[in-house]
């Protein structure tokens, strides 16, 4: 405990003023003549114990008050380990204030109050009660140190608005101790307002080290207060948009939407998902079950008319509001391109070609030549690459490309690619072959040989299909005749159509996945671009400046036309982590950096009440012990009815 | 009461004549057969010629020939004596505590009236009193007389009795037992404010010489429920002691042991067949001497 008025301590020993009046009494006691002084002897030696004790208690309750009216005039205040910074406020302590603005601290702890506004509130509260004077702000968004005239601004000012961009606490408070270092060398408090989630404090991150050493030329001049929240058993979940690809199964057009639900609770339940896409929206139940429900390819029909197609994914309202939103954006629809090289004139593979996408000129020397100019997918026609062209054909391959194999009209013995090959051709009564659920005849083939995902197969045993996965791409083997106009496979049709489709809904998944990592690397260049000059397209941070703040908020962004005529959307979301229970104890953040005298400010958690700062005057307190002192001295003096034998 | 009241000098503060008068329409009787020198109206334990008929001895030499019934030699041819109840008088001995205790409040005023009252009674019916003071300053024995002088004499000793010093009740009561060698009432008055083991020895000593007992408990109400509202230092009235006491602190200790000393003399009264009577000082006089009256009167034979 601490004193805002210390001064007034030195009345404390005016406690012993009832022991000398008690001193007193004793001796100014009248003189009686006694008869049954045999009464009084017997009674001596029973029951004197606990009389005692009452009239010590009396004695105590006295002392007490007395000391709880000097208290009071000392002005105590609560929080023992705080009365450091109460201390220091003759000393002109600067007070810095680490925001964590981070979607892990929207969750709610009491009623209608997120823990950043229950810590932004308590801190706001307890410098002010302190009487500090000199405030600076490090909020986790902008990480500069921002100074702070009037207080009471402070929770409704936009630099301490929630934010969907996870904190640095790191930098944050690397930024405080330099700035110590730099401005301000006297005694210091800096205040964390952080829940001290795992993602946002980085344990391992190297620059803890930096800050430790530079935080060790402070000395004992600056005290952490850290605050700290018991974890709830309020469930929360959380739903994130995985991938968006385009589809053309089907009639029309229809964008592919992967989510991911993530719960706090191992109970199976179904949690309604609410698809908004323009003006429609439409509900669909995700099953959750030990925490986790996927939803993929979630399909959402668009019209014609518009290339942007963008959106959200939402849940109801639950303790985070900050994850219960998703944003996402279609990535734009393009023609895959289809490079196609044959040993001879293959139609059927030129017409499947351009009816999946594009047909890019044939290379002419495949050795030598750029691998991206195979396009989304190459359709080879022929021997297996060997040499220069077989590792051409396999950088393609690690680069995501998609190759389909189909043999010559003259096999070569031995010859693989990877490990895969062809046998010998057979030419044998016409036979049913399946692709997925395609049924279609098949008379003259070869097997394909080797470790690969069989996909089709022909009389029981022979490889008809397959594929493998080399690097991050997939190689395709087809054991059918192509260049034969009159092979069955290719007058059917319909198998080779089924294939190329695998094969282009394949290079669509990678490519979403490639978009998704283009579109975090983006969203870093977008927060960091200033001439980005982003508009708010959908999303909860109208009412901000976003100029200010670029993408730190969820939302779908349209960024400034480049010139190229497309505009470029770009979603922002809160990362998936903030939505993890996994946080630092008090002694593992103090750890980081041990140089400092750390304190830790206990948050009671959904019963915390908020408005109350973390150090405060405890007058209520103090009053109560008085009047309850008084009420038991009053008590306890009170003369007991003594019964009578008779 | 056919006796006539003995005269009594005005100005006797622990008198009252009017309350005398009234309380001589009973009585006082002894618990058992009185061994007197005078015919009174108390039974005597021999044979006499009072005309209630008590029962038939067998004739033996040395008898009285007037006593033989000859009817009921005539029936039974032997020889019977016809006896009769035998009525005398009554020797009455107060015993009065005149230790220190005895001041306190009204203790001694009190005993004198009890003392004074039942004297004039007795006298006046005919008996002989008595009196000793039990105390360190305690005059002379007076013994039992029934001359028409002792009650003035009894009213000089007890005006002249003082409470002081400790006491010495016990010592008095064996000298009782070993002085008054006929049977007799002795009258015990005191606050009891000593050992009860000492009580109970003169009180065996007394019941074993066949004496008729009464034990006048003498209470103050402040020692049974002390008035004190703050500590006080109490001064013993029977020795230089004194005691620093707080009224919070001794309270239930007291009570308790105040308890303890009623059920203590209880049990010695019933248990030595004493006639044990607690007087507390706040009760008027006369329904003190009107309830030990009443109550001999009936348990007498």
């Amino acid at each position: 405990m601490s004193f805002l008025r210390s001064a007034a301590l030195w009345f404390l020993p005016l406690v012993l003023i009832p022991i000398v009046i008690h001193l007193i009494h004793r001796r100014r006691h009248p003189t009686m003549p006694w008869a049954a002084m045999m009464f009084l002897h017997r009674a001596a030696g029973s029951r004197r114990g606990p009389a005692k004790l009452r009239r010590w208690l009396i004695l105590a309750t006295r002392m007490l008050v007395v000391a709880a009216l000097v208290f009071a005039l000392a002005r105590p205040l609560s929080s023992g380990a705080f009365g450091v910074a109460a201390s220091r406020i003759g000393q002109g302590a600067t007070s810095i204030v680490l925001l964590d603005r981070s979607p892990s601290m929207q969750r709610r702890v009491a009623a209608n109050q997120t823990r950043m506004e229950v810590a932004l509130q308590g801190v706001q509260q307890t410098i002010q009660t302190l009487g500090t004077d000199k405030i600076i702000l490090i909020e986790s968004v902008g990480q500069r140190p921002i100074p702070i005239d009037d207080l009471n601004s402070l929770p409704a000012a936009p630099v301490c608005s929630p934010s969907a961009a996870r904190a640095d606490i790191a930098e944050m408070f690397q930024t405080a101790v330099r700035y110590l270092q730099d401005q301000d060398r006297g005694p210091a408090d800096i205040w964390i307002c952080s829940d001290g989630q795992t993602g946002d404090w980085q344990p391992q991150s190297q620059r803890w080290q930096q800050v430790a050493m530079e935080a060790a030329g402070l000395g004992d001049a600056v005290s952490v207060h850290q605050l700290s929240f018991h974890p709830d058993d309020q469930i929360n979940t959380s739903v994130q948009v995985d991938r968006v690809r385009w589809s053309r199964a089907g009639q029309g057009r229809a964008v592919l939407i992967s989510i991911t639900l993530e719960r706090d609770d191992p109970t199976a339940v179904v949690v309604p998902v609410r698809v908004t896409v323009g003006a429609v929206t439409t509900t669909v139940d995700i099953a959750v079950a030990d925490g986790v429900g996927e939803l993929a390819d979630y399909r959402i029909d668009v019209g014609q008319e518009s290339d942007l197609v963008f959106g959200k994914v939402a849940i109801a309202a639950d303790v985070n509001t900050a994850d219960d939103i998703s944003y996402f954006v279609a990535p734009t629809e393009v023609r895959p391109q289809l490079s196609l090289l044959t040993e001879t004139r293959c139609d059927a593979l030129e017409v499947a070609g351009e009816v999946f996408g594009t047909l890019v000129s044939e290379p002419a020397n495949l050795a030598e030549s750029q691998t991206q100019l195979f396009g989304d997918c190459l359709l080879w026609q022929g021997p297996l690459p060997a040499g220069r062209e077989s590792e051409s054909i396999k950088s393609y391959l690690d680069g995501g490309g998609q190759v389909v194999f189909f043999p010559p009209q003259q096999l070569i013995a031995e010859t693989t690619f990877e490990g895969v090959g062809w046998g010998a051709w057979v030419d044998d009564n016409v036979q049913t072959a399946s692709l997925d659920q395609l049924e279609f005849p098949i008379q003259r083939y070869c097997a394909v040989e080797g470790e690969l995902v069989k996909l089709a197969e022909v009389g029981g045993q022979d490889v008809l299909i397959g594929k493998m996965r080399v690097g991050t791409g997939t190689a395709w083997f087809c054991g059918t005749d192509v260049s034969n106009p009159n092979s069955l496979f290719v007058k059917d049709g319909l198998a080779l159509y089924g294939l190329l489709s695998q094969v282009l809904e394949t290079e669509r998944a990678d490519a979403a996945n490639s978009d998704a990592i283009a579109g975090l690397q983006a969203t870093v260049a977008f927060q960091s671009d200033v001439a980005a000059d982003p508009q708010i397209l959908l999303g909860d941070a109208n009412d901000l400046n976003i100029t200010l703040e670029r993408g730190f908020h969820a939302g779908v962004y349209q960024l400034a036309d480049d010139g190229s005529g497309t505009p470029e959307l770009l979603a922002i979301n809160s990362p998936m982590e903030e939505s993890l229970t996994e946080f630092l104890t008090a002694d593992q953040r103090r750890e980081l950096v041990p140089g400092l005298k750390w304190n830790e400010i206990i948050n009671a958690g959904p019963d915390q009440n908020a408005t109350t700062g973390f150090v405060r005057e405890i007058w209520g307190a103090v009053w109560v012990l008085l009047i309850l002192g008084m009420l038991s001295e009053a008590w306890l003096s009170f003369p007991r009815r003594n019964r009578s034998p008779a | 009461m056919d006796s006539k009241l003995p005269d009594v000098d005005p100005g006797r503060e622990f008198f009252d004549p009017v309350l005398a008068e009234r309380l001589a329409t009973i009585p006082l009787s002894a618990r058992g057969p009185m061994l007197g020198t005078v015919s009174g109206r108390h039974q005597s334990p021999h044979r006499g010629s009072s005309v209630e008929f008590a029962q038939y001895r067998r004739y033996q030499p040395g008898d009285d020939l007037r006593r033989l019934d000859w009817r009921a030699y005539g029936r039974s041819d032997r020889f019977y004596v016809k006896e009769f109840e035998a009525d005398t008088n009554l020797r009455l001995v107060f015993v009065v505590d005149a230790s220190g205790s005895m001041g306190f409040g009204q203790k001694l005023h009190v005993a004198r009236q009890i003392v004074a009252m039942l004297a004039y009674l007795a006298i006046g019916q005919g008996d002989a009193v008595g009196l000793v003071a039990a105390g360190e300053s305690a005059g002379r024995f007076i013994p039992p007389r029934r001359i028409a002088g002792q009650v003035t004499v009894l009213f000089n000793e007890l005006q002249s009795i003082t409470a002081d010093g400790p006491t010495t009740i016990e010592t008095t009561l064996h000298e009782m037992a070993e002085t008054i060698r006929e049977r007799a009432m002795v009258v015990v008055i005191s606050d009891l404010l000593f050992q009860p083991a000492s009580l109970r020895s003169g009180l065996e000593h007394l019941a074993f010489r066949k004496h008729d007992l009464a034990l006048l408990h003498l209470m103050d109400p402040r020692e049974l429920r002390p008035d004190w509202d703050r500590p006080v230092r109490l001064q013993d009235l029977e020795s230089d002691e004194s005691l620093l006491v707080d009224p919070d602190e001794i309270a239930a200790g007291y009570e308790t042991a105040v308890r303890e000393f009623i059920d203590e003399i209880e049990t010695i009264s019933r248990e030595t067949a004493v006639d044990y009577h607690r007087v507390m000082l706040d009760q008027p006089i006369e329904d003190v001497l009107m309830r030990l009256l009443v109550r001999r009167r009936d348990t007498s034979p």
